[in-house]
Parts: structure tokens; C-alpha cells; sequence
């Protein structure tokens, strides 16, 4: 794949994909553009409404039906569920880390391997663990061979 | 309230270690005995196992307070290696606990101890150090993709 980053002094950021034909790596990247454009609507304490930009977040909880969203700053709120937030930014780097966490694996600090489960270290300080349901899954996601 | 959770968080650490040495032990003196012919354990002994055994796996949080998983500086680990040994061999001798075994039996056990111990110092600071520096690896290479 060809890169060309043409500045013409344009005042919008213009992407024209040239292909021979929409395959996967197109449609790939197609879904990454998109994602990468969508801010994540979130609200913080005061209810005042933030447009996030979804590489700002460094992981996302469940707690009683309130999904709650944390950068290394802040913590918000959204009204998306963890499901959603992985399907729309798992391009992203956004990955299911047990049945009540997503995490950004671009903003994990380092990681820990404790048997079965993988603990995350955050740049908030905290320690995600990763159960051991996917644990495997983040194992084949960061190319471990022969993980589930 | 603070100092009960950090309690009650230590206990939950220990308890699983001590069930695990606590339950080898016993498997260990069911062997013997069937072997010599009984087919029980005594109810007492298992006590006894079961205290030897939260006392090293207390000892042992108190050693790595940050965890078994953690790098550790050799002189704990070989304090810890002794720990066991004389809580496991001293117990066994002080209490009775094989009695009746002969020398190579007990020489069998011993082993059947240093192969435990080693086992568990080589999965924590060799296999699962070994799979953390993989890991950190390749997380490195996903993010700069």
C-alpha cells in the first residue's frame, strides 16, 4: 500500500482512497478513517456534554447499567454500552477486557502475564486484570501464537 | 475500615497458596498411608498440615508482599526455599506426620518437596516472567503500528 501525503494548503483534510477494487484491507481502512473521525459523546460530573476523542480513552467500566469512561484526566459518562464502544472502536484499539471493562490497548502501560489472566498496568494508575475468558482473545490479538 | 479490606485483600492472596500446599501435603500423607495400608488420615494431622501450611503461605506474603509473580531478589527466594523446608520437613519430623516410613521414603518426599518448590519458583520467575516480556513485546509493536 501506497502512502501520499500531498499538502496543498486546502483548508479541509480531504482522503481519497485510489483502489482497484473494495477489498478487505479497503474496507479496513475505510472503518478505521470513520472511527478515527467519530468522537465518543460523554458527559462529566456537572452533566456538561464533551466530545472525546476516542484515543483519549484509556478504559471503560460498567457499573450498574452506567458505563463510565476514564482518560487519564477525567472520567466521564456515556449512554453507549461496552459493547458498542468495542465494536465501534476495536479498529481503534478498543478490546472486551472482561464482562464489565473495555480497554484501549494503545494506552496500556505494560502488561503482566499471571497464569491464566493478564494484568494491565494503566497510565491512571490502575491495574486492569484481564479475565481469563479473554485473556486469550488479547493474546491472538496482539499475535501470540497459538493463543485460543 | 481500611485496615479490615486490606486484611480481608491479604487473606484472599494467602488462602489460595495455603489450599494448594495444604491439599499436596495431604495427597502426599493419603499416598503413604494407603501404601502402608491404612486407608484414612487423621483428622488431627490435617489440621496440623493445614496450619504448617498457613504459616508458610503467611510467611511467604510477607516475603513478596507484592506478589509471587513479581521479580524477586534471590536472597527472599532462598529464604523462602528454607522456609518451606523447615516447615514441611520440621512438621513432618516434630509431628509425626510420615511416621513409620522408611529412610528412602522420606528421602522420596524430601525430593517430592525441592521438585514442588522449584517447580513453583521456575513457573513464576521463569515461564510467567518469560510470557510478561513477550507480551510487553508485542503490545509495543500493536500500539506503533
Amino acid at each position: 500500500m501506497k502512502i501520499t501525503v500531498d499538502q496543498t494548503g486546502g483548508e479541509e483534510v480531504e482522503v481519497i482512497l485510489r483502489c482497484r477494487e473494495v477489498d478487505e484491507e479497503v474496507l479496513r481502512l475505510l472503518a478505521l478513517l470513520r472511527s478515527g473521525l467519530q468522537r465518543l459523546c460523554v458527559w462529566d460530573e456537572r452533566r456538561q456534554t464533551v466530545l472525546l476523542n476516542p484515543a483519549e480513552v484509556v478504559w471503560c467500566e460498567t457499573v450498574e447499567d452506567h458505563t463510565f469512561v476514564y482518560t487519564d484526566q477525567a472520567l466521564y459518562q456515556t449512554g453507549l454500552s461496552l459493547g458498542e464502544l468495542e465494536s465501534r472502536w476495536g479498529d481503534l484499539g478498543f478490546f472486551r477486557a472482561g464482562k464489565s471493562a473495555v480497554v484501549n490497548l494503545h494506552q496500556i502501560r505494560s502488561l503482566k502475564s499471571c497464569g491464566g489472566r493478564i494484568e494491565a498496568a494503566l497510565p491512571t494508575g490502575e491495574r486492569l486484570m484481564v479475565s481469563r475468558h479473554y485473556a486469550p482473545l488479547l493474546r491472538q490479538r496482539l499475535g501470540q501464537e497459538g493463543s485460543v | 475500615m481500611n485496615g479490615f479490606l486490606r486484611w480481608y485483600r491479604w487473606g484472599l492472596g494467602m488462602k489460595y497458596h495455603m489450599g494448594i500446599y495444604t491439599v499436596g501435603l495431604i495427597f502426599c500423607k493419603g499416598v503413604v498411608n494407603a501404601l502402608m495400608g491404612e486407608y484414612e488420615v487423621d483428622s488431627l494431622t490435617m489440621l496440623e498440615m493445614l496450619i504448617g501450611s498457613l504459616l508458610f503461605a503467611s510467611a511467604e506474603t510477607a516475603l513478596f508482599p507484592g506478589g509471587l509473580d513479581q521479580p524477586q531478589p534471590r536472597g527472599r527466594t532462598a529464604l523462602w526455599a528454607a522456609l518451606g523446608n523447615l516447615l514441611y520437613v520440621g512438621g513432618a519430623l516434630a509431628l509425626g506426620w510420615f511416621r513409620g516410613i522408611p529412610l528412602w521414603g522420606g528421602l522420596v518426599l524430601i525430593l517430592i518437596l525441592e521438585a514442588g518448590l522449584f517447580a513453583m519458583w521456575f513457573g513464576i520467575n521463569v515461564a510467567m516472567q518469560a510470557d510478561t516480556a513477550d507480551l510487553n513485546r508485542r503490545l509495543r509493536d500493536y500500539q506503533q503500528e
